[in-house]
């Protein structure tokens, strides 16, 4: 069993040594274990900072050691996972979305791009608009248009 | 799953909600192959989600569900383009959250008009489409044309006369509603229909007097026109539209023109259809 370790250098210099196999389900770290000579301090992923490398280094460590093999060792993953995601405020959720499509860690980015998707539930027009930011650019008229049409709503 | 790794966005706004503050002038002194000002070439681009570039965005609102599309339908015009868009479908379709609804149009009683229902959808009952809008109508067609609903022309009952009719009306399955489309250049009822290649196609069938059309004609989605293209040869109705190819049989000799033996995708009239969203 390899334990090679790889050093990650963050957007702010820091350094996160990892196991190999723990860097390497980013895609993108894979490819530049491949096809890069290493800075002497570590693999620099310019885009990502400390405090969200932190959060993907945790994340990835979890499930290279944990590979599910029934149903209740899944659960556990699918908690931890819960978890995870329940201690992020939402602009470190966005950070670790970018992170995750940067870095090419396909679990992670469907993990945290369903947590954006899942703070809509429950959630108003107005409420939706406010919490990402996004300009109502219906006129009135408009509006009331399409407020029409939802008046007949899924159950 | 689709590659996300086009196009970082950098936005400069203060009060974001979800802000990407993190060490951003860090990456303008790096070589990285990320093209930061791509989507701020066009002074009229707003981004689906700010902080997030719209391909990862895209693939958030797809993973929202089918339920909340009323409401996100009504956020902003963006969002509401992006959730009848065709591509919609095909990133709902890559993230395995694809729907299959079967369409089921069942009469009233004593003949009092007719109502579509979604037949068991996942963890849904059956569920009840908004009336179709116009008289109640027979004799029409139905396509399914990327995850929409069309209910073509037909045949109304109105004060005791017939009326044959060229109005077209779709279903929007995302934002569950109805809508009015061109109207078709011929009224006609009986006849065929299928989509071929993002087209739909209408065939044959009868005019306001009963007689037997031979003319048919083709709708584009995009221009959300109908063109009538060459004519059948005769008059035919029960006719059939097969993929890649439209073929009519003809109703008074039996004889099949050009019929092909694989992909019958559509018969007259149909009471069932196929959907997806």
């Amino acid at each position: 069993m390899s334990t090679k370790k790889i050093t990650l250098l963050s957007s702010d210099r820091e350094q996160f040594i990892v196991d190999e196999a723990v860097a390497i389900q980013s895609q993108t770290i894979k490819n530049l274990i491949e096809d890069t000579v290493p800075d002497e301090d570590g693999i620099p992923l310019p885009v990502v900072h400390s405090r969200i490398l932190a959060k993907v280094t945790e994340y990835l460590t979890k499930h290279a050691n944990y590979k599910p093999h029934n149903d209740a060792a899944k659960e556990e993953l699918k908690n931890w996972d819960v978890k995870f995601l329940g201690k992020l405020d939402n602009n470190t959720l966005f950070d670790l979305i970018l992170a995750a499509n940067y870095l090419d860690i396909k679990g992670l980015l469907d993990l945290t791009c369903q947590a954006v998707a899942d703070l809509m539930k429950g959630m108003s027009v107005e409420e939706v608009r406010k919490l990402f930011n996004i300009e109502n650019d219906f006129t009135p008229e408009e509006e009331e248009a399409v407020r029409k049409e939802n008046q007949w709503a899924f159950d | 799953m689709p590659g996300f790794l086009s196009g970082k966005k950098q936005f400069e706004e203060s009060e974001m909600y979800f802000s990407t503050a993190v060490e951003r002038e860090s990456l303008s002194s790096q070589k990285v192959n990320y093209n930061l000002n791509r989507q701020e070439d066009n002074e009229f681009y707003t981004p689906i989600l700010p902080g997030l570039p719209d391909d990862v965005a895209k693939y958030c609102l797809a993973l929202v569900p089918r339920f909340k599309f009323p409401v996100m339908g009504t956020v902003s015009k963006r969002w509401r383009s992006y959730i009848q868009s065709k591509e919609f479908i095909t990133v709902r379709k890559l993230a395995g959250r694809l729907e299959e609804w079967l369409y089921i149009l069942t009469g009233d009683s004593k003949g009092k008009g007719n109502h579509w229902e979604i037949l068991g959808c996942l963890d849904h009952a059956n569920q009840l489409l908004p009336p179709m809008p116009g008289p109640t109508k027979a004799g029409f067609s139905v396509v399914v044309l990327d995850g929409n609903l069309l209910v073509m022309a037909g045949y109304s009952i109105y004060e005791g006369t017939d009326r044959v009719s060229s109005e077209v009306y779709q279903y929007d399955s995302r934002l569950n509603s109805w809508s009015t489309l061109a109207n078709m250049n011929v009224a006609r009822y009986d006849f065929a229909s299928a989509e071929v290649n993002g087209m739909v196609y209408a065939v044959g069938g009868y005019g306001h007097d009963g007689e037997s059309l031979s003319s048919a004609e083709v709708y584009d989605p995009n221009k959300n026109k109908w063109t009538l293209i060459e004519s059948l040869r005769r008059p035919r109705r029960a006719a059939l539209v097969v993929d890649l190819k439209v073929s009519s049989t003809s109703w008074e000799e039996g004889l099949v023109s050009q019929l092909e033996t694989q992909n019958l995708s559509m018969s007259t009239t149909p009471s069932a259809t196929h959907g997806m969203k």
